[in-house]
């Protein structure tokens, strides 16, 4: 604990760059377990927001956040140093929501009485509050195929290039364009009740 | 051709709105855009919805999470090390094989009884309120006759669940539960009452001797709401017994057709309903074969026949007195004893399961049938029973065809039917035409489905008969020939009526 809180200051947040997140892996990978606590700081929100988006379940966040970071922990030391370290940790975060989602997907098979999709249940009229629109937005978000709300959201809300997404997702970036230019057409489409209102 | 250009105009303008478009395109697209209000307000609609997914809030800074997952991450560390010797397969292996050693040396016992122990646990289960078949099914004649002919009785009707008795070519006797079975009997009780002409009163005797049988059959078969069917195997004895009377009435009624039907080594002096003679109790009569969805075995039950009897009586009277209460009558107070020690594993059975079929074989110290003399008459029942069917088949047939009789005539009937009859090997046939006589031969001897057991010696004497019998059809074809042209002959010589 000691020893976290002398390394801690020697590499300030704020002054980090992409160079960093290297030097912290390979600060990790020579044994400074402390150094993936820093690690961890750095993107966690990035995790826990995309997470959160993608599945828009905050009952999941933390969990599917902490799986995420062990599988980095444990991972870590094959990293290869060839991309970016957030494209790897993207890559792990939206396995991992997929994985989520195909378990849910079977135990809602198998329990064919449990509780359907939530749906945009708001009346166009009532479309005041701010947290309301937003409420509307992330629903429209989850209602779309996993395959094309993952590059939208990656897109839109991390604001990564086409480039890094499909280094991400480990696909063509004209696949990319297509899905994110697909994923607009159908928001657009979930969004129409509310079109005077949100676009 | 404008649905695409639309789609990929949209397509470009998504990601120009991305700025990732290289730059001559992104010059085309701009150029269009100022020249279209269409594209300007895709454009426009475009950005808003960007704008919406850029404009999410974000999430309230979670300043604990690291440290969680630090804590976690150390008692994952803590359990790995502590089990991290086991990931090697080799230690892994090595320790389950020295644990399985110690076991087994100082419980030799112990897998003996514990598969012993789940095997109880899942008879017991099994096995819990059986109750006899009488519940399931209430057996008419029609069911008792076909259980009797075709080897089938109905357990569900519903679910067409039924019971077949099966025999094969060694004489090995089986028993199957079929689900999904299909229950048309060619050869069935009003088929079998119109081969005799039985009359009313005859068909109402048929029909006591059959339910007679009813209660006997219950007693055989055991049910439970868990869906298993317990079968004692001497329902094979059930069956006998019903073919011996149902056969033994027939030559009491009709002596002609039992004489033709049944095997001189078994006259119709010889057949004894098997009702009548009191079968001694045996050890094997506990014994059933239960099949239920998950396994077949054998367990002994054992069922107090008294007890039943008497119940079966009360529950009839009380069916007669309050027929609208009849669901709650079927709750009997008979139970079933099941004896949990002895689970007869030790019995090998021959057990073949298809997606609708169970068939047991039934092990030969259980099908050893206790009635005195039964084997004897078992086969002959087979041969009798075999050749109802033939005489169903072929006997039927006659003639309007009027000529003089070539062979004999029905004299007393005073009809014009020509008659034939012959004998193979000690069995006496007996055909009405030439015609139905062709028939007969052609199916006798190229239907391939028919089996028939002589011994060598009857197959030599087959042989000889076969060849008369050829020689035979010839002289009679000439014949038919002959009695043609005198036919033709007679009707010539007639002249026409002069008015």
């Amino acid at each position: 604990m000691e020893k976290e809180k002398r390394d801690e200051p020697l590499i300030p947040q704020t002054i980090l760059t992409l160079n960093d997140d290297f030097s912290i892996i390979k600060r990790f990978i020579d044994g400074d377990e402390s150094a993936f606590k820093i690690l961890v700081n750095r993107h966690k929100e990035k995790v826990r927001n995309l997470i959160f988006v993608t599945l828009n379940n905050p009952d999941m966040i933390d969990d599917l956040s902490q799986e995420v970071f062990i599988s980095v922990y444990k991972k870590l030391d094959r990293f290869r140093f060839e991309s970016q370290f957030t494209t790897w940790l993207y890559r792990i975060t939206i396995n991992k929501c997929r994985d989520h989602l195909r378990k849910v997907k079977i135990r809602s098979i198998l329990s064919p009485f449990s509780a359907s999709e939530e749906e945009l249940s708001y009346s166009s009229t009532n479309l005041h509050d701010e947290t309301e629109i937003q409420e509307i937005v992330r629903k429209a978000v989850a209602q779309l195929p996993i395959k094309l709300r993952t590059p939208l959201i990656l897109k839109d809300f991390e604001g990564l290039s086409y480039q890094e997404i499909a280094e991400s997702i480990g696909v063509e970036v004209g696949t990319i364009k297509s899905r994110i230019f697909r994923a607009r057409e159908a928001l657009k489409k979930n969004l129409e009740p509310w079109k005077k209102e949100l676009l | 051709m404008m649905k695409w250009y639309n789609k990929n105009i949209k397509a470009q303008l998504s990601a120009y709105l991305d700025d990732e478009l290289p730059k001559h395109e992104k010059d085309i697209i701009e150029d269009k855009i100022l020249t279209s209000t269409v594209l300007r307000s895709e454009v426009e609609e475009g950005k808003k919805v960007k704008e919406q997914l850029a404009s999410l809030k974000r999430l309230p800074e979670d300043e604990f999470f690291s440290s969680r997952l630090m804590e976690r991450i150390k008692s994952e560390k803590k359990s790995d090390q502590i089990f991290s010797f086991l990931k090697k397969p080799v230690i892994a292996f090595g320790i389950i094989s020295i644990s399985l050693m110690g076991v087994l040396k100082f419980y030799p016992n112990f897998f003996p009884t514990f598969f012993s122990k789940q095997k109880s646990n899942l008879v017991d289960f099994y096995t819990q309120n059986m109750k006899p078949f009488i519940y399931a099914a209430d057996l008419n004649s029609e069911d008792i006759f076909n259980f009797a002919f075709n080897n089938n009785l109905p357990l569900n009707k519903e679910d067409r669940q039924m019971l077949q008795l099966e025999r094969d070519a060694k004489g090995n006797q089986y028993v199957e539960v079929k689900f999904a079975g299909n229950t048309s009997n060619v050869f069935d009780l009003s088929a079998f009452v119109k081969s005799f002409k039985f009359n009313k009163e005859q068909k109402h005797t048929v029909d006591s001797i059959l339910l007679s049988h009813s209660d006997e059959i219950s007693s055989h078969i055991l049910v439970n709401d868990k869906n298993t069917v317990a079968v004692n195997p001497g329902i094979w004895k059930s069956h006998n017994a019903i073919r011996s009377d149902l056969l033994a009435y027939v030559a009491s009624v009709n002596k002609e057709v039992s004489d033709r039907i049944i095997p001189v080594a078994f006259t119709a002096n010889n057949v004894t309903p098997v009702s009548k003679v009191s079968a001694p109790a045996s050890p094997e009569d506990d014994t059933y074969f239960v099949f239920c969805p998950d396994t077949i075995f054998t367990q002994k039950l054992h069922v107090n026949r008294e007890e039943l009897k008497n119940e079966i009586k009360r529950f009839k009277k009380e069916m007669s007195k309050h027929s609208d209460e009849l669901n709650k009558l079927k709750r009997f107070k008979i139970d079933v004893k099941v004896f949990p020690d002895e689970i007869t594993s030790s019995q090998k059975m021959k057990v073949l399961i298809d997606s609708n079929i169970c068939r047991v074989q039934i092990p030969h110290e259980i099908a050893m049938v206790s009635l005195p003399d039964f084997d004897s008459i078992n086969s002959a029942l087979d041969v009798a029973f075999d050749q109802l069917r033939n005489f169903q088949f072929d006997i039927q047939v006659e003639t309007n065809e009027r000529g003089s009789a070539s062979v004999s005539t029905d004299k007393k009937k005073r009809k014009n039917v020509q008659k034939f009859e012959f004998k193979i090997g000690d069995q006496n046939f007996v055909m009405p035409n030439p015609d139905s006589l062709a028939n007969f031969f052609k199916f006798f001897f190229q239907d391939s489905s028919k089996t028939f057991k002589f011994n060598d010696k009857m197959n030599k004497d087959m042989e000889v008969f076969k060849k008369e019998m050829e020689k035979f059809k010839l002289d009679m074809e000439k014949m038919r020939k002959e009695m043609q042209k005198e036919l033709n002959k007679t009707t010539e010589k007639k002249e026409p009526l002069e008015i």
